[in-house]
């Protein structure tokens, strides 16, 4: 690599812009609070107000148009940045399109109070037909100064963002790396790149999916599952944050390979089931060492490739400086070491080790993470972190107030309970069903919550898949949905 | 578009021509994309619509549909909507591709991370295709189907069970936090604002490199990241980033300085810095933008030490520049200065300039070794070397330098005779070198020379004289001549010099004075006697 220079590359990044951002900051604002609040409420009125006052300011005499396409925010064709105090509502708002098959609103000068409390409340409602029936209800309202245009893409999506496939592909370019460096030659980074950014496209089309996806560990080889699992909970934590994608592709990369450096360490120590002597810690702590040895080796240096490198050192080097390596120089750590230490000690935590009697449940790993907060971890990404899984993430097997067993399929989305997530019930009750334990029955109660977090075999967790994708797959949704033969009268709850 | 992409590669983007072809290539978008989408397919050497050619060549190389075709894209889809800044992106992303064996960023990732919304490309990759991952996907599915078998019989136990949102001291926790509540909107504004400045990644990089220099148990490692610190260094050096170079060289200076046996290893990177084109790149850069980037280069240049000083000469006889020449001459006499055998050899080149920066240089020095060869050049046949050569032999200030400068009191030119006279006054001669200086004075020309010249030739004769100097200096501060009147200021350096001098028949000459009509020879004498007084009651 000596004499190659380091590639500069040029920021392109989407304008900030301050009034297009507030409108859409507003408008997202009024759309949650109309979604949670009966249209009377003073929250909703001011959060209404609000917006038409940024709109009569700047748009007094011209129409504006707020739209979507490929999950990014227009404001007339103006696309926007995203920052971390944006990122819940304007989710919320591109779910709400996406779930009408919206293109976007064009807003006419001298749009009223009235026109907007309707449309929000339609927009808040369930969606069977789509546009369509939203376009009806909008005519028969008689909205003169609220328009709704379709989607300019047909809502086709292309294969390579199916969530299996992505994760399988990770798999894949990992045991390939692996392979490649063994063999001293040089990484394949366009492959490599391909695979990261199907990762990014595919969190930020649908998170929980591939969010899941994070429940496998250990299949095939601990380290590509890690790497890939690692990767999928930077990303989604680096969304929160309002990375573009550009950065999440940076993040992506730099995630996926910060334990590179393990392949130098021999299998025999990386996987001993007894305690490891000093001589053998002291080996397996240069791993970061390693992974930016083995990045340096390779042809070229740019940024992403930078960010990796300087990532990878620090991966294990907590907030306080603490951990390894050693540090002489040194004294802070980037965002990205951050982010991919609490992701890297997350996924390390919950996946079971030779070395180690019982895994801890996915319940316990946050739990670890909040306990260490602002010592090993950056306190605000502990707390995103818990927000983007839940009380209880998903693969913790729960027991109910109902007497179910359960495994949590998915977080709970925004505005629901941390400690109401999805769950597919694995025993007791109708084994494959799956319950939303935000959901409320007629009383406005909910009929069940979690009363105990267990522990299935030691293991921490199971895995557990949700998406369209997996569950049309076959042999796993129906395996899910099997009847359990011989439910047990009581649940074999062992203190 | 072909046409917009060569233009783009070929002119720089503010061209007429280049902007003129993205109209055009904005309005055929614009016509196309009338009724909707238009969708291309790829090929090596083609793009086709709707099986129909629309556009092939043979020349490869520069070609879009070869291009596309090598990172793997298959098929464009550009949806309406398109406008001129999008068609211009896109066409410097495929600019940008062309450069790709040197940047390793494919035109798939350019694409990827423009996102640009209107327009859509199809990658052939096997590993998302399906084919080669298949047999993972079905592993992986039975894998999990087992999983799932084992649970059946799974023994499930209780773990700790935690109210989790407790810890996080939110205002008003209720029974239930919700998704969307848990970081205060303070803190993520907070850390928006930390985000802004994005993270100095150059910088982290060379910590990082520092740290495993630093701590290395072999010699590999500590190759691989000298390595990088050099591909650092010179990336800095290429952009001009000098600022962030000198301080990453400072801290590898801080870090080799504590390697022991080790140390010799990190010279590749400080070695890597003589590149000469690169660092006569910095100093014609330096002398387009003027004196603000002088202390940067200067502070750059001094790391490097004694190992630049060749590279560093050569440069100063090539370059011309004045901003150059003044931080080239800093950095070559800090310190101990350079070796002489480095200069010796230049002192004789014909341009005048760089004779007189080798002069500077040994002056600068103050290596006595350097008299032998400056005398020679103080016959240098321009002045400016003359001068040069005057100041340097009187900053070495040997006792051989004083009868060189004797001679050059008579030099043909003013600039250089002021120059002598100063140095002179500066080293306090012996006696013999008086006689020179008033056969100087009072040559029938002195009083028609320049005020400045007259100025130091009798200031000089001040710290100078003794008694043998006085009845010269009352003779010219009298102003008495045959032909014309002396000029007033040489009537006032005259009181002056007598005021230095201060013996008694000085101030006698002084005392006389007093009772001139001239009202600045009256104001000259009594402040002459004031100093003549001073310097006295400072001797008792
Ligand atoms: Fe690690
Ligand atoms: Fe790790």
């Amino acid at each position: 690599m000596s004499g190659q220079p380091i590639t500069p590359l040029p920021r392109c990044d989407a304008a900030a812009r301050e009034d297009e951002r507030r409108l859409v900051h507003r408008l997202a604002v009024a759309l949650r609070t109309t979604g949670f609040h009966d249209p009377g409420n003073t929250a909703v009125q001011g959060a209404i107000a609000e917006f038409l006052r940024t709109v009569r300011t700047r748009w007094a005499h011209e129409q504006v148009w707020v739209g979507v396409r490929n999950r990014c925010v227009f404001v007339n064709d103006e696309r926007l940045r995203i920052g971390p105090s944006d990122y819940l509502n304007v989710r919320y708002l591109m779910d709400t399109f996406d779930r009408w098959n919206l293109g976007g609103i064009t807003f006419q000068p001298g749009v009223r109070d009235a026109e907007m409390r309707s449309v929000l409340y339609e927009l808040n409602q369930k969606s069977e037909r789509g546009l369509e029936e939203l376009a009806a209800r909008a005519r028969a309202l008689g909205l003169k100064h609220v328009e709704l245009t379709e989607p300019e893409r047909e809502s086709e999506e292309p294969a390579a963002h199916l969530p299996l496939r992505t994760y399988s592909a990770c798999l894949d370019v990992c045991r390939e790396i692996q392979e490649t460096v063994r063999e001293h030659r040089h990484i394949r980074t366009r492959r490599l790149r391909r695979v990261t950014q199907a990762v990014v496209d595919q969190l930020l089309e649908d998170e929980s999916a591939l969010l899941s996806m994070t429940t496998i560990k250990e299949f095939d080889d601990y380290l590509f599952t890690h790497s890939t699992n690692v990767a999928i909970l930077s990303v989604a934590l680096g969304q929160r944050l309002g990375f573009d994608k550009r950065t999440l592709g940076d993040l992506c990369l730099a995630a996926f390979l910060h334990d590179l450096g393990k392949i130098l360490v021999p299998k025999g120590i990386l996987e001993k089931p007894t305690q490891l002597d000093p001589g053998e810690r002291a080996q397996i702590q240069q791993h970061p060492i390693h992974a930016v040895i083995l990045l340096l080796e390779q042809e070229q240096l740019n940024q992403s490739t930078l960010r990796a490198i300087v990532a990878g050192f620090e991966h294990h080097i907590n907030l306080d400086l603490s951990g390894y390596p050693r540090l002489t120089r040194k004294n802070s750590v980037t965002l990205f070491g951050r982010i991919i230490c609490v992701a890297d000690r997350y996924d390390a935590i919950t996946t079971r080790r030779s070395y180690r009697k019982t895994t801890s449940t996915p319940h316990e790993g946050v739990r670890f993470l909040l306990e260490h907060s602002g010592t090993q971890f950056e306190p605000v990404l502990v707390k995103l972190f818990l927000e983007m899984l839940g009380v209880y993430p998903p693969g913790t097997v729960v027991g109910l107030s109902s007497g179910e067993v359960g495994v949590v399929r998915r977080p709970p989305l925004p505005g629901s309970a941390l400690s109401r997530p999805q769950i597919r019930v694995v025993r007791g009750g109708d084994p494959g069903t799956i319950l939303d334990l935000a959901d409320r029955d007629a009383a406005g109660k909910h009929p069940r919550s979690v009363v105990a977090v267990l522990n299935p075999d030691d293991d921490g967790q199971l895995p557990a898949l949700c998406g369209a994708e997996i569950e049309a797959l076959g042999p796993i949704g129906a395996m899910i949905a099997e009847e359990v033969p011989d439910p047990p009268a009581r649940l074999p709850v062992a203190r | 578009m072909q046409k917009a992409y060569r233009a783009i590669r070929f002119y720089p983007p503010d061209h007429p021509l280049a902007n003129h072809c993205l109209d055009e290539l904005a309005g055929a978008f614009d016509r196309a994309l009338a009724d909707g989408t238009l969708r291309l397919a790829v090929s090596e050497n083609s793009l086709t619509y709707e099986e129909e050619p629309v556009f092939t060549t043979d020349d490869l190389r520069e070609s879009i549909p070869f291009i596309l075709f090598r990172d793997g894209i298959r098929s464009l889809t550009f949806r309406n909507g398109l406008g001129r800044d999008e068609a211009a992106e896109l066409i410097e992303a495929l600019g940008q591709a062309q450069e790709v064996d040197k940047a390793d960023h494919d035109l798939v990732t350019i694409l990827w991370e423009r996102n640009l919304p209107h327009l859509e490309y199809q990658v052939a990759d096997p590993l998302l295709e399906g084919e080669s991952s298949a047999d993972g996907l079905r592993q992986l599915a039975s894998q999990l189907q087992g999983k799932l078998e084992e649970e059946k019989r799974a023994r499930l136990v209780r773990t700790p069970h935690a109210d989790l949102t407790e810890s996080l001291e939110l205002d008003a926790p209720g029974d239930e936090v919700l998704v969307g509540n848990v970081v205060p909107e303070e803190e993520l504004i907070q850390l928006e604002r930390e985000l802004e400045p994005e993270q100095d990644i150059l910088a982290e990089f060379g910590i990082v490199l520092l740290e495993i220099l630093a701590n290395a148990t072999s010699d590999e490692d500590r190759i691989v990241a000298v390595r990088g610190l050099e591909d650092l260094a010179s990336s800095l050096l290429e952009w001009g980033d000098l600022a962030r170079l000198t301080h990453l060289l400072q801290e590898t200076a801080a870090v080799q300085a504590d390697l022991g046996e080790h140390a010799d290893l990190v010279d590749d990177v400080f070695e890597g810095m003589l590149d000469k084109e690169r660092l006569r790149a910095s100093l014609d850069s330096l002398d387009a933008a003027g004196p603000g980037g002088r202390q940067e280069l200067t502070a750059f240049l001094l790391i490097l030490g004694e190992r630049a000083h060749r590279l560093l000469i050569e440069l100063l006889i090539e370059s011309g520049g004045k901003q150059s020449r003044h931080v080239l001459l800093d950095v070559l006499t800090a310190g101990a200065g350079v070796p002489l055998e480095l200069v010796l050899p230049h002192l004789g080149d014909p341009r005048w300039y760089v004779a007189r920066n080798m002069v500077y240089l040994l002056g600068r020095m103050k290596d006595p070794r350097a008299m032998p060869h400056l005398e020679p050049v103080l016959a240098h046949s321009d002045e400016r070397v003359r001068k040069e050569a005057a100041r340097s032999v009187g900053a070495i200030g040997e006792r051989s330098s004083v009868p060189v400068l004797a001679a050059l009191l008579s030099d043909p030119s003013p600039a250089v005779r002021v120059v002598a006279v100063r140095q002179l006054g500066r080293l306090r001669p012996p006696a013999e070198v008086l006689s020179r200086l008033l056969l100087q004075v009072r040559a029938r020309d002195f009083s028609t020379r320049s005020e400045g010249e007259i100025d130091a030739f009798l200031d000089t004769l001040g710290q100078l004289g003794d008694d043998s100097a006085v009845p010269l200096l009352d003779e010219l501060w009298r102003g008495r001549s045959f032909f014309r009147p002396k000029p007033l200021h040489l009537r006032l350096f005259a009181l002056r010099a007598l005021g230095q001098i201060g013996t008694a028949s000085a101030r006698q000459s002084l005392s006389r004075a007093l009772r001139s009509s001239d009202n600045a020879v009256r104001r000259q004498a009594r402040r002459g006697l004031w100093e003549a007084n001073r310097q006295e009651a400072a001797s008792q």
